[in-house]
């Protein structure tokens, strides 16, 4: 008995279609996992919006974007926020004292 | 003032004094600040070639895995240099190199050919951290040096460990940088101020802390001289050259070592436009110019008579 010439046209355009499917998941996946594999091994730097550009008077230094935690440069201290915590002045201001204890503060 | 209980002993190429307010607890305080040194040095020494500081520098243009320590030590570092805009930089390495300063101030050559070029540091910018898997990566042909906040972040660490092992008030100086952790003395830690540590201060140059730390820099200690000029050891990053002379020193307090270091360093660098920024950050601060005139910032109190 000869096959239906419609019915096989039908059943190869499924087995394409089903194979074009495979075909894109499968490249998605790859897609993925390549990604994934190279942002591990190649940590890359964001870059810092315009306004976190600052100059120096060596030249443009970058300070820490919002939220960045590999900018170049600087890594925040953990906990403490992306920005630079400035310099701190003393809780209390030094008094003068007689020099009568152990300690010289100087140069070394 | 009633002398306070303290022991001295060299460390980092210069010397360490600590002092308690229990005198029953000053050898607990004294093992706890050379424990805590030796883990510095290993981490930040710039003479030891198995420090962590050295592996980056030799492996300088990869990726070089680091302690937990001497990331902290360098976070530091790179912190200092942002909120001085670069005039404390730990790439300066390569500048101090250039300068004669490549080992141990001790066995440096006091003398030597002149000097044709220098070297401008990259820039702290350059410095990459990956805090997550603990490695740090430098462009080739670049240095670091830590040795202008390690130092001080030891002091500060040390008196903390110190203080909490001991029970008592710890002052810690390391080479001058000085950090005081818990009870103080009843009327504060008195300390000298000198161009150098190691010198007595000068007379009605002291002060009493309760808290923080005091640091000095100076351009009058650690100088050594190529062809006939004189060189010193704090440098300005944006040229690769000794820093002015318009300050022979500069003491700062502030709520940490670190804090007063990276001051008193960056007011050196940048001479006549320092008491204005120190000013503006409420930074207590006494500069000393080269003629001896004292310039005071913030609080800073007023000479005692002698």
């Amino acid at each position: 008995m000869a096959s239906d010439p419609i019915a096989t046209r039908d059943s190869g355009l499924r087995r394409v279609s089903r194979i074009t499917r495979s075909a894109f998941a499968g490249a998605l996946v790859l897609a993925g996992a390549l990604s994934a594999l190279a942002a591990r091994e190649l940590p890359g730097r964001t870059s810092p919006p315009a306004g976190n550009v600052t100059r120096s008077h060596r030249g443009t230094s970058l300070l820490p974007p919002s939220g960045s935690a590999t900018a170049p440069g600087f890594q925040a201290p953990s906990g403490q926020g992306t920005a630079p915590a400035p310099l701190q002045p003393p809780v209390s201001a030094p008094v003068a004292g007689s020099g009568g204890g152990p300690v010289t503060s100087g140069g070394s | 003032m009633e002398q306070l209980p303290h022991a001295a002993f060299p460390v980092f190429g210069t010397g360490a004094v600590i002092a308690t307010t229990d005198p029953s607890s000053l050898g607990t305080a004294v093992t706890t600040v050379r424990g805590v040194c030796d883990e510095f040095d290993a981490a930040c020494s710039g003479f030891r070639s198995d420090s962590d500081v050295e592996n980056v520098n030799r492996g300088a243009g990869t990726w070089v895995a680091v302690g937990a320590l001497f990331l902290s030590a360098l976070s530091e570092a790179l912190r200092a240099a942002a909120v001085t805009d670069g005039d404390v930089d730990p790439t300066v390495g390569r500048a101090l190199y250039r300068l004669g300063y490549d080992r141990d101030f001790a066995t440096i050559l006091r003398d030597g050919p002149p000097l044709r070029d220098f070297a401008p540091a990259p820039g702290y910018a350059c410095v990459q951290v990956d805090r997550r898997r603990g490695r740090v990566r430098i462009p080739t042909g670049a240095r670091l040096d830590l040795g202008a906040t390690a130092k001080a972040l030891a002091a500060d660490r040390a008196a903390a460990a110190a203080s909490c092992a001991a029970g008592c008030g710890v002052l810690v100086s390391l080479g001058g940088d000085v950090a005081v952790d818990g009870p103080p003395p009843a009327e504060g830690w008195d300390i000298g101020l000198s161009d150098s540590h190691a010198d007595p201060s000068s007379p009605g140059r002291a002060v009493r802390i309760r808290s923080g730390g005091l640091a000095t820099s100076s351009t009058t200690v650690r100088t050594w001289a190529r062809g006939g000029v004189r060189l010193h050891h704090i440098v300005d990053p944006s040229t690769g050259r000794p820093a002015p002379d318009v300050w022979r020193a500069v003491s700062v307090a502030a709520a940490t070592c670190v804090d007063a270091n990276a001051a008193a360093t960056a007011a050196v660098v940048r001479g006549e436009r320092a008491p204005g920024w120190l000013e503006d950050a409420g930074l207590p601060a006494m500069l000393v110019r080269r003629d001896g005139a004292v310039v005071r910032t913030a609080a800073w109190p007023a000479e005692v008579a002698a």
